[in-house]
């Protein structure tokens, strides 16, 4: 849908700290509590599709990855980019094993934080496997119907207050906090039903959802250098030896800084550091310090210079922070990802430039990878970008209610205001909510409707759902299936617009996916009967129309050529026929020739005794005169056997 | 040129021998024959090592490289690492890797600007590899096939890759690596690019049974017609001192 | 968000290579790298299987030689020479994979047969090659063992010749299904009767050998050894012999009267010397039917001190039992009994006895059979009153001490005038060897008596006879395999016999089962020749049930019980060619 929109500013990817003027007034926060006044729920039919970023533009280019499905790139630089995507190698290592991931999983599989309810954190340090991740799905969709179950709409009074609790965890818990527009943008290329969301860990601690959006404003760079001064975060990461920090200023660089980092894009970073010491032992894991902890000190080589190792790496840290104070006094907020035992390179210690109790200290609220400096700007980017989804009112609240429904019953005493944990474990909302399964299941049924060709029930499918779907997309898969019928309502009755290009098919037209010449000719003549409707030859790519005339002309030509290359094959079979007889007949006397042959043969066998095994009394003698039977007439062989016979069991009898 | 041997009756030269535009490695033989083509080739213009890796012979299979750097892995002995050293230009960087997949002649395929490798290589390793080498690098498979070093052959002028790439994947390779590739075979029909053809931009050597068809293909893929030395590497000193202007 | 999935174009998932030797284009497909010309070229998959083989045929027999020592005959352009043509490249054939072969016709005379064959191999890697040859098979003539030593009249190494000097064959048909029960003529080639007994030919002396320790085992025997030089090389001091084993049964049969000589009988437990011989197993069991007292005589004691039989089965008379008293002993399945009796025969009916033992010609005597006599029943026994025997252990008895009547075994005359068909039947080794002139009329019983005339005659009651024995006594037919007889034939019998205008044929028959002892088999050798049809086993019958429903019948007749029987005769009944190789 939004490929048919002037080009969104949200394609690029927006800073939290740099949200356009006109965009930022127009901000609501959504928030659960907020919910519960605000429920317009106009359009019903309005669902929208959830896209990545990326969208991908349509253009004629064709560059696409053959390991990822449905890629499709502008420019070779964008495919190069996908190629060092970690999507993509994960589908290198997947499409070994068979199964490749398309866009939308994948994200639910590692970025499980940015799901669209935006509330879903597992701790999980590594990402997930592709099947782990599977199981977890299942296990969420379960959790969710449980949850629906369990969460009855009941009036009374205890469960509205525990209702009421609920959402105020549920909203202090949430990992992003998500703002929509009020109206439609349309210079800016936002539709109405868009949800910006932010990460918590941003902003100060707040209980009213409101505080949030003025945090947002107050946040916003001027735009002025001087008056902002040189704002500053600070990501450090420390994990199995590996530890990655960077000062990044929040302001982004202007073109004509030098960038030193690769891949940096437009970021400014300050200062970096990466370093690692071997501290953990491969396959094992664990940190030595831990080990001897749990036993005894192990006194092996490697186990003193992992000693040694986790020793070098917290003074070299605490070295860096000390040559980084500055920087780090000046960060509106600190980043850190670092076990309890690595903690203890940032605080805790004499001279310590950071301090536990210091309320900028944050962790990052999604699982992390190794750390080095590429992870390090992806969690820049992580935290800083806009993320954008499109749902309607109906499915965001559905979604609400899965998740509220999903939160523990109030037993436990609730946490106070979540400093030192912004952004608490909260159990992960399921992904596809009920709503989206049912677009799903609906459009399989309508793929499967166009390819067995039911027309019938697709009239009704079409006009109830149509609008859910691109029409040139439909289009294409229809011509792709070959199904005319279904094609001529789409293009006469519903007056599908085939000139859109088409995503899935690298931007070609559904005119272009026709798999048959039939096909064809149905875009042809309606491009004939409708001239005045779209522009044929350029937008849908229609070469020419067709009138019935014309078509008759065809067909009458190719009958006539039919028609004498049938006398033509014709003739041909007769003679062959023909010869086929005769051959058949000669096949026929030869057959009976060696049949009787065979039988004279078998004869002469059997007589000579055609026992096989030689487990038994074996038939010694007999072939003595066999050899001039052959000539012999069949009575006279009969004969001669006869006393052959006769003259055995003479002998065999002997005198009684 | 492509220039046919076999080392010691075997025809997998790519085994036994590393060819970039800066150096070539060779594997210690009984006789010279092997390092004499080399040399008839190739001396004056690059230096040719003789060295093993890790006590092995195997030089072509261990070792990655290009112009910029050569990448050793972690059973190399610091003997061979020093007379390596010794004996490469200054300009080149050689590194030692600690990597699982220690053959990296297998799972590295790269010319002077872009690698592809085997989607399991650490992420370090693929660090290392972006830095030393002085490539971008990505995670590919070639024809299916993990082992990207054992499956094509890269030059700056083009590559031969797997005779089961796919045209789509072949497509795909070739706009990555910015080059154009063709699917062809060596050593009269084996598909182990690798192993029978090392190729820099101006010379190859393929292994001896390779057929004048198999040679043709490797000529035009890598545009050793008339290519000559002296022209690429002005070329390069070209392209290097703009590089550094 | 489902993907849409357009199938990519075809085109581009294939993948084109130039071939390494001509420079075609061709798809990668193969793994070769090579067109499937070039291939060809390059690589032989037939390489190192021979083309050309050898057949060994005997003329004689026309058998195959199948590797390494069977000969199979075998059709032209059969299965079975298929597979002996593809043995012969069995060996190299292991390397590729076989597909397919076939014949190509040749003409028989050209002594060659041709094979095409078409196989698969994989070469180079992941590349099949498919390739298919001609095998030429020269058929080279010769001689197999069997017909070489049929050439040189060799055929025997080792015979065994069993005798026993009686005038019946009844223990030759007990031997007979002994024999089949055991299987113990497996490894026989060649059985011939011959006066008193049967000759059984083996190719090797062990079998001959085994044979023997076979019926030693059965039938009480001494046995003979003797061998015969064939031919002896001085060089390797090797000889070939043929073996000889003479085989003699004990000339005592069952049911047969014994008079022992007197010191023997003493020795023998102080027996009565004038005994019946009630069994025949290994041994030779005497039974003093006065005294239930018993004995049983082993062959090596027997062959130390023979003796004969004082009067054999055919010498049995009818008795009709007037009256029987239990008198006290009992011996298993023998109770001892007076008895009172009278001829049944037509002519001792009113007359009177020459000795005057009674007008009325009634007999007392004691007797074992107490148990299953009742009065009227029939009965038979030696007549002993007016018998004449040379014999001199009997004149010395005493003659007061001589019973008149001394019972051998009860008859069921009635019931055998029904002669109701058995619903069992018997093996035979060997079928009856018909001629083929007049396959349908020849008799013959197994191993036995297939000459015809009046031997044939004798053979046929003796047969009867066996199976009498059979129907009569459980212990002899435990020891022998039973078969069921087909039902249908039983009710086709029964059909046709059922009617009222019987022919005079089996009427005649019916006098001679009558008397138990002269009447041989009926055969029904007119009537019709739906009855022909293996009926050798069946004693058809005269007389349906209903016609005869007021005749007595014998309540305890020994009737054969359906679960003694074995199934499936005709499965293990010998094919024709199976039995041609018997001779």
């Amino acid at each position: 849908m939004s490929s048919s929109t002037p080009v969104s500013i949200l394609s690029r990817g927006i800073s939290v700290y740099s949200i356009p003027p006109e965009l930022l007034s127009n901000l609501t926060v959504r928030s659960i509590q907020a919910q519960q006044s605000n429920e317009p729920s106009d359009e019903t039919a309005e669902k929208a599709v959830v896209q990545t970023v990326q969208a991908t533009l349509p253009s004629g280019a064709g560059l696409s990855c053959q390991t990822c499905p449905n890629t499709n790139f502008d420019t070779v630089e964008e495919q190069r980019t996908h190629f060092k995507s970690d999507w993509h190698r994960y589908n290198a290592k997947a499409k070994l094993t068979g199964r490749t991931v398309s866009a939308e999983e994948w994200d639910g599989m590692v970025e499980g934080i940015s799901s669209i309810s935006g509330s879903g954190s597992e701790s999980s340090g590594s990402s997930s496997s592709g099947s782990s991740s599977q199981s977890k799905v299942a296990r969420l969709l379960k959790r969710q119907t449980i949850g629906n179950g369990l969460n009855p709409e009941d009036d009374d009074d205890e469960e509205a207050l525990e209702l009421a609790d609920r959402q105020r965890r549920a909203h202090l818990r949430t990992a992003v906090i998500w703002f929509s527009p009020t109206t439609s943008l349309d210079s800016l290329g936002i539709p109405k039903d868009t949800q910006l969301g932010v990460h918590r860990a941003l902003f100060p601690p707040f209980d009213t959802a409101a505080d949030y959006l003025t945090e947002l404003k107050r946040m916003q760079l001027t735009g002025n250098e001087n008056q902002d001064g040189e704002r500053r975060l600070t990501l450090l990461m420390v994990a199995g030896g590996h530890f990655a920090g960077m000062v990044v200023s929040i302001r982004p660089r202007a073109k004509n800084e030098r960038q030193e980092v690769k891949g940096a894009g437009d970021i400014r970073i300050l200062k970096h550091k990466t370093f690692h010491r071997y501290t953990t032992r491969k396959k094992q894991g664990g940190s030595q310090a831990l080990n001897d902890n749990a036993k005894s000190k192990a006194v092996s080589a490697g186990a003193m210079l992992r000693r040694y190792g986790e020793q070098a790496l917290q003074e070299e840290i605490r070295a860096l922070m000390i040559d980084w104070e500055e920087d780090l006094a000046a960060s509106e907020r600190i980043f850190i990802r670092a076990s309890t035992h690595g903690k203890k390179s940032f605080w805790g210690y004499d001279g310590a430039v950071l301090h536990k109790t210091d309320d900028r200290i944050r962790v990052f609220p999604f699982p992390t990878r190794r750390p080095t400096l590429q992870e390090l700007l992806r969690c820049w980017n992580e935290l800083t970008r806009l993320k954008v989804s499109r749902l309607s009112e109906e499915a965001l609240q559905a979604l609400d209610d899965a998740y509220i429904a999903s939160l523990q019953p109030k037993n436990k005493p609730i946490k106070a205001a979540p400093v030192s944990t912004p952004a608490p474990v909260v159990p992960a909302v399921p992904k596809l909510s009920p709503e989206e399964e049912a677009r799903v299941d609906r459009r399989k049924r309508l793929e499967e409707m166009i390819r067995k060709g039911r027309l019938d029930a697709l009239k009704p499918f079409w006009t109830k759902y149509q609008s859910d779907y691109q029409p040139s997309e439909i289009l294409g898969f229809v011509a792709a299936a070959g199904q005319e019928d279904i094609l001529r309502y789409l293009l006469e009755e519903e007056r599908s617009d085939p000139t859109q290009p088409i995503e899935t098919a690298n931007g070609r037209r559904a005119y272009e996916l026709s798999s048959t010449k039939i096909i064809r000719n149905v875009f042809r003549r309606v491009a004939y009967n409708h001239p005045d409707w779209y522009d044929w030859v350029n937008q849908a790519r229609v070469p020419s129309g067709l009138s019935d005339e014309l078509e008759a002309e065809q067909n009458s030509k190719k009958a006539d050529r039919r028609k004498g290359l049938k006398e033509k094959l014709k003739e041909r079979e007769k003679t062959r026929l023909a010869e086929a007889e005769n051959e058949e007949k000669a096949q026929l006397e030869a057959e009976a020739q060696r049949k009787k042959e065979d039988e004279m043969r078998k004869v002469a066998l059997s007589l000579n005794g055609g026992g096989t095994g030689n487990t038994g009394p074996q038939k010694l003698g007999g072939k003595v005169g066999g050899e001039g039977l052959g000539g012999m007439s069949q009575e006279m062989r009969m004969q001669i056997e006869r006393e052959r016979r006769a003259r055995a069991a003479e002998a065999r009898f002997g005198r009684g | 040129m492509a220039v046919r041997t076999q080392f010691e009756n075997s025809t997998d030269i790519g085994v036994f021998s590393k060819l970039t535009n800066a150096y070539c490695l060779t594997a210690l033989a009984s006789s010279t024959n092997f390092y004499s083509v080399f040399e008839s080739e190739l001396a004056d213009v690059i230096p040719i090592v003789h060295t093993t890796i890790g006590g092995t012979r195997i030089v072509g299979r261990l070792t990655a490289g290009n112009r910029h750097g050569l990448l050793v892995p972690s059973t190399t002995t610091d003997q061979e690492l020093q007379h390596l050293r010794n004996a490469l230009p200054p300009s080149v960087a050689i590194q030692r890797i600690e990597e699982r997949l220690s053959a990296l002649g297998n799972v590295i395929a790269c010319n002077d600007y872009v690698a592809l490798v085997h989607p399991d290589i650490d992420r370090e390793t693929e660090e290392i590899i972006a830095d030393t080498l002085k490539v971008e690098v990505f995670r590919q498979t070639v024809a299916n096939n993990v082992l990207v070093g054992s499956y094509c052959a890269l030059s700056n002028q083009g590559g031969l890759v797997h005779p089961k790439t796919s045209r789509s994947e072949l497509d795909e390779l070739s706009s990555l690596l910015q080059v154009p590739l063709v699917a062809g075979t060596v050593n009269r029909g084996s598909e182990v690019i690798g192993a029978g053809l090392v190729v820099n931009d101006w010379c190859a050597f393929t292994g001896l049974d390779t057929t004048a068809t198999e040679i043709s293909v490797i000529e035009a893929t890598f545009r050793l017609q008339g290519q000559t030395s002296a022209a690429v590497i002005g070329e390069m000193r070209d392209s290097l001192i703009d590089h550094y202007v | 968000m489902v993907a849409m999935q357009y199938e990519p174009d075809s085109a581009g998932q294939e993948s084109y290579i130039l071939c390494a030797d001509c420079g075609t284009v061709i798809s990668s497909a193969n793994g070769a790298g090579l067109c499937v010309g070039c291939l060809r070229n390059t690589v032989d998959i037939t390489e190192g299987i021979p083309k050309e083989a050898t057949l060994n045929f005997c003329r004689g027999c026309e058998r195959f030689l199948s590797p390494p020592q069977t000969w199979v005959s075998c059709q032209p352009e059969s299965r079975e020479l298929l597979a002996i043509c593809l043995k012969k490249i069995a060996r190299p054939l292991l390397k590729v994979r076989l597909i397919d072969a076939s014949f190509i016709w040749t003409e028989p005379h050209s002594r060659r047969v041709k094979v095409k064959v078409t196989i698969q191999k994989e070469v180079l890697a992941n590349t099949v090659l498919q390739q298919t040859f001609e095998l030429l098979l020269v058929v080279h003539t010769g001689q197999c063992p069997q017909c070489t030593r049929l050439a040189a009249k060799n055929t025997w190494k080792a015979s065994v010749q069993v005798r026993q000097k009686v005038t019946h064959k009844r223990t030759f048909l007990w031997l007979e299904q002994l024999i089949l029960k055991h299987n113990a003529h497996k490894d026989t080639i060649n059985i011939a009767e011959k006066r008193d007994g049967l000759d059984f030919f083996y190719a090797e002396r062990n079998t001959a050998i085994k044979m023997v320790e076979f019926l030693a085992g059965v039938v009480p025997v001494r046995s003979k050894a003797s061998e015969q030089l064939i031919s002896n090389d001085t060089h390797s001091n090797t000889s070939n012999y043929k073996f000889t084993y003479s085989v003699e049964i004990v000339p005592v049969c069952k049911d047969d009267l014994v008079c022992l000589p007197r010191n023997q009988a003493k020795a023998w437990g102080n027996i009565s010397p004038l005994t019946i011989c009630s069994r025949v197993g290994n041994t030779i069991h005497l039974l003093d039917p006065m005294t239930l007292q018993q004995t049983d005589v082993t062959a090596p004691v027997y062959w130390r001190q023979p003796f004969d039989s004082l009067a054999t089965v055919t010498d049995l008379v009818e008795f009709i039992v007037l009256d029987v008293e239990p008198s006290g002993p009992i011996r298993g399945k023998y109770v001892l009994a007076d008895a009172q009796i009278v001829r049944s025969s037509g002519n001792g009916n009113n007359n009177v006895d020459d000795e005057g033992m009674g007008d009325d010609g009634i007999f007392h005597t004691r007797t074992h059979l107490g148990g299953i006599l009742q009065p009227g029943d029939t009965v038979l026994g030696y007549h002993l009153t007016n018998a004449n025997f040379n014999d001199e252990a009997f004149e010395s008895l005493d003659v007061d001490r001589i019973p008149d009547v001394i019972l051998v075994k009860k008859t069921y005359p009635n019931r055998r005038k029904k002669s109701k068909p058995r619903n069992w039947k018997l093996r035979s080794i060997a079928k009856e060897a018909e001629d083929v002139n007049e396959s349908e009329k020849t008799v013959g019983r197994g191993a036995l008596g297939r000459r015809g005339g009046v031997d044939q005659k004798n053979v046929e009651r003796d047969y009867e006879l066996f199976l009498r024995d059979l129907e009569e006594d459980k212990e002899m037919r435990a020891a022998i395999n039973l078969y069921k007889a087909q039902q249908k034939q039983q009710e086709e019998e029964a059909d046709q016999d059922g009617d009222v205008g019987m022919s005079d044929q089996p009427t005649t028959a019916n006098k001679k089962s009558g008397s138990g002892q002269k009447g041989g088999k009926k055969r029904s050798t007119t009537t019709n020749t739906g009855m022909q049809v293996d009926q050798d086993m069946v004693v058809p019958s005269a007389q349906g049930d209903d016609t005869d429903a007021d005749d007595e019948e014998e309540e305890d007749f020994p009737e054969i019980d359906m679960d003694e029987l074995l199934e499936h005769f005709e499965e293990m009944e010998m094919g024709p060619e199976e039995a041609e190789q018997e001779q």
